[in-house]
């Protein structure tokens, strides 16, 4: 969190351009040291506050409780993990590709009914 | 996953080509991906078969095991009038009773997952994961949306899930 939210006064999140580190991590299991195969973000690795919803600003519903403890290092809690941390919201609102594609998707087909529609 | 042994609601057949194929293109970096969009709807059609299967009480056609398993869905769910129909044909309500059915621990996890996602953002639109299932992947499928990837890392990773928690 980094301020206030100018009208409704609630904190700001974090843009994707304040986001420290950058690039993917490929989640290593605790017990084998073998990799997994899930490729994550480094932010929201396991100890990392910042999460997938704190890049948008726009969303603005305050401050997100604390990601899920980590059970173990088996591929079924990495998955849970990555899951509850990334996924929290359906649709275009909660990942940067679906993001991405909802812009162009009204900027080459916006018809006022449609954009409306997936905007709700 | 395609080397691995077929488990119950993976068999050989769905898990190898489509469903590991479809996970990988759905996560796959780049929105302008046409595969991603495939990927995405593919596994978002699969999930009301894993629930009819995983709720014990139903067919992988949606219809009732049997008349007893029909009485104990809706003493599950009583508030629930689908569930008077001859098949289920509703993620949602799949979902619901496969959360219910405690005898199998991917509804535990189900379960979890749902309180989880809840604490930190409370839909308008769905109420539960198999509401949010239902949400996009019918505009989907039915064509109203031409494009679901952008839930296309919600539905690998649940797939994911489904598939390490089985047994």
């Amino acid at each position: 969190m980094s301020g206030s939210h100018p009208k409704m006064g609630r904190p700001c999140l974090k843009r994707t351009s304040d986001v420290r580190e950058r690039g993917t991590k490929v989640f290593m299991s605790e017990h084998s040291k073998q990799s997994s195969g899930i490729l994550v973000p480094k932010r929201y690795l396991p100890g990392n506050s910042q999460r997938f919803f704190d890049d948008f600003f726009e969303m603005a519903i305050g401050p997100m409780p604390p990601p899920p403890t980590l059970e173990d290092g088996s591929q079924l809690a990495l998955t849970k993990y990555y899951f509850v941390a990334c996924c929290p919201v359906a649709g275009a609102y909660n990942l940067p590709d679906g993001l991405l594609n909802l812009i162009l998707r009204l900027f080459r087909s916006y018809d006022g009914k449609s954009g409306q529609r997936y905007l709700s | 996953m395609t080397a691995n042994p077929g488990k119950d609601i993976f068999l050989s057949r769905q898990k190898e080509p489509p469903v590991a194929l479809a996970m990988k293109e759905a996560v796959t970096p780049g929105f302008e991906h046409p595969r991603k969009a495939f990927a995405s709807l593919y596994l978002a059609t699969q999930f009301e078969f894993y629930f009819r299967f995983l709720s014990g009480l139903l067919n992988p056609d949606g219809s009732w095991k049997s008349p007893s398993d029909q009485l104990k869905g809706k003493s599950l769910l009583p508030g629930e009038s689908r569930l008077n129909q001859r098949s289920i044909s509703n993620v949602e309500v799949a979902y619901k009773l496969t959360v219910l059915n405690s005898a199998d621990p991917r509804a535990v996890v189900l379960n979890e997952l749902d309180t989880a996602i809840r604490s930190r953002f409370q839909s308008k639109l769905y109420d539960n994961l198999g509401g949010r299932i239902k949400y996009v992947r019918d505009r989907g499928a039915h064509g109203e949306w031409g494009d679901v990837s952008a839930e296309g890392v919600f539905y690998a990773a649940l797939t994911a899930i489904l598939y390490f928690a089985s047994p």
